[in-house]
């Protein structure tokens, strides 16, 4: 009990030290550029510049002439982080509902897997991020084209996943509930979609990940606004520090996002039998 | 039916495509079922029935869009070995007339970065999975990297390195060494300490306990992050290159953008998944022989 304890106590001391070291390593960098070259405080500002001066600088991205302010900065980056959420979400959860759904039917029949596997299989293989391109001609800075880009990625990802899934069902399973006469929905129902629920929810996490690259894509290439546009704006004004203000904001999110995703994979997978 | 259903189980455990799945053994074992050439043929003629309702479904979704928004598979086909020697919108821009070069020079990137970044990750990942304090402290570290999101980091590459190709290739580099460190973390952390105590138990010494607990565990999980590493690379080149490259297949597609070559974008984009799912089974292959003792279907 108390050994057990200690280790924790040892355990949260050494993650503090890693991010310690992240943060350290950062400061340390910053002032050794800042005092190596001219401008190497632009390549790099300390850990205080970002957070006292450049958060304030994000209420210039909202306005021509506001005011500098931490409140003002944070409306912005609040502003700029609903298109950018929203279209993550949208898309994703349009995505998973099309690919998911297309990757049951196809897995229901044999003769319409055989026929539909080869053709997405060989979609798959574009790289997905190498599309913008042509998404870009096609929808220019409209809305619609992001949200479309990021569900036909997530898509594309889901329908194997989810056609592999439900082949590496074990085949006992299926076989004793066919043999109990269970009927093809009540199969499904019952025995194949909790079966595959770990691996989709698994390949939707994956999923998700890409999602984020996709949205900061679109967003760095056709829209006029989110947070990845705000990011090639910084870009464009050489501001590092607004930019490293707004990469810990997609660091934020993406963690909270993953946490909750997580709390719903433990609750959806409750009756399965803790492998650790 | 007895044979059927056999061989359907002698099926379903190939089933994901990975390079150990690939055993002559099992290729006999269907031939010698007798009924496997039913089964291959039924999977041919799907796969061609599927390639054609592809092409269908293209070339009636071109006849509704009309030439400039989406040509023809067709006119897409006619185009795919001229673009690479020559293309009007490239010729009036640059020296190399086609997307050739363009492709040749992402594709170095892409190998060199992914090759970087593995070799970084590799030795992250060792230090990870030989020593316990190093993957306490690391871990932290590693999970506030890994949230960032490989893209956010390329406007950072593209100021520190420019954007004259080094910016690209380190961002690549990157992203494969977090991907593998990822992994090799993902091998520690599952492999059961049973084990090595076991080992230890047995005598092992410590390079006798790395050679045989922790690389086996370690090595698969490698060659699978970088090949995700591979694979992914290749679009976080083009998107790194459109922001801003004087060179490669990203800056080919600002140019073909501006001209609006819908069709020779297309084929651009052909060719690189082309390129991309060929080095993906050139590299299964190459690894196949590092993980040839992993069985078919890890369980």
């Amino acid at each position: 009990m108390i050994l057990s304890t200690l280790s924790r106590y040892r355990k949260l001391l050494l993650s503090f030290a890693g991010i310690a070291l992240v943060f350290g390593l950062w400061e340390a960098e910053a002032y050794w550029l800042a005092a190596t070259y001219k401008y190497g405080s632009d390549l790099l500002p300390t850990i205080q510049h970002v957070f006292s001066i450049s958060l304030p600088q994000m209420a210039r991205f909202g306005s021509e002439n506001a005011k500098d302010s931490f409140l003002s900065g944070i409306v912005v980056l609040l502003d700029h982080s609903r298109y950018t959420v929203l279209r993550l979400v949208v898309g994703t959860a349009l995505g998973a509902f099309i690919g998911i759904g297309l990757g049951l039917a196809i897995s229901i029949n044999r003769p319409i897997r055989l026929v539909l596997e080869p053709p997405i299989l060989l979609v798959r293989n574009i790289p997905l991020l190498a599309l913008i391109p042509l998404f870009s001609l096609w929808f220019g800075a409209q809305e619609v084209g992001k949200i479309a880009y990021v569900a036909f990625a997530i898509a594309v990802m889901l329908v194997i996943n989810t056609v592999q899934a439900v082949a590496n069902v074990r085949a006992i399973y299926v076989n004793y509930a066919r043999t109990l006469g269970a009927s093809a929905p009540a199969l499904y129902r019952t025995v194949i979609i909790p079966s595959i629920l770990p691996e989709l929810l698994a390949g939707l996490k994956v999923a998700l990940g890409v999602s984020w690259a996709i949205v900061l894509a679109a967003e760095f290439l056709m829209a006029n606004e989110g947070l990845g546009k705000l990011l090639i704006l910084a870009q464009t004004f050489f501001d590092v520090g607004r930019m490293l203000v707004i990469v810990l904001v997609f660091v934020v999110y993406s963690l909270i996002l993953n946490a909750v995703f997580d709390r719903i994979t433990r609750v959806a997978c409750k009756w399965l039998p803790a492998t650790k | 039916m007895q044979m059927a259903s056999r061989n359907k189980v002698i099926q379903r455990s190939t089933a994901p495509p990975r390079a150990s799945a690939i055993r002559p053994g099992i290729l006999l074992a269907r031939v010698r079922a007798g009924i496997s050439w039913r089964r291959t043929a039924e999977r041919v003629i799907g796969a061609l029935v599927g390639f054609g309702l592809l092409v269908l479904a293209w070339w009636i979704a071109a006849n509704y869009l009309g030439p400039e928004r989406l040509p023809a598979p067709n006119d897409v086909a006619s185009i795919m070995f001229r673009i690479l020697s020559s293309s009007a919108a490239l010729q009036s821009q640059e020296a190399s007339g086609g997307i050739g070069p363009g492709l040749a020079y992402s594709s170095e990137h892409v190998l060199l970065g992914v090759a970087l970044g593995a070799a970084i990750g590799i030795f992250i990942g060792l230090m990870i999975g030989l020593s316990k304090v190093a993957n306490e402290i690391l871990s932290s570290a590693i999970e506030m990297i890994r949230a960032i999101p490989p893209l956010a980091a390329a406007p950072f590459f593209l100021i520190w390195f420019g954007t004259s190709g080094t910016g690209q290739l380190l961002l690549i580099a990157f992203y494969a060494a977090v991907m593998v460190v990822i992994n090799a973390r993902a091998a520690v952390l599952h492999l059961d300490p049973v084990h090595e105590a076991f080992a230890a138990t047995l005598g092992a010494n410590w390079w006798q306990r790395v050679r045989t607990v922790v690389l086996p565990a370690f090595v698969p999980e490698v060659i699978g992050g970088i090949r995700v590493a591979l694979g992914f690379s290749w679009g976080i080149e083009v998107v790194a290159e459109l922001l801003g490259s004087q060179q490669g297949i990203g800056h080919d597609f600002v140019l073909l953008s501006t001209a609006l070559q819908v069709d020779e974008i297309i084929a651009a984009i052909i060719w690189i998944s082309v390129i991309a799912a060929v080095v993906d089974r050139l590299y299964l292959v190459m690894t196949a022989y590092f993980t040839r003792w992993v069985p078919a279907r890890a369980q």
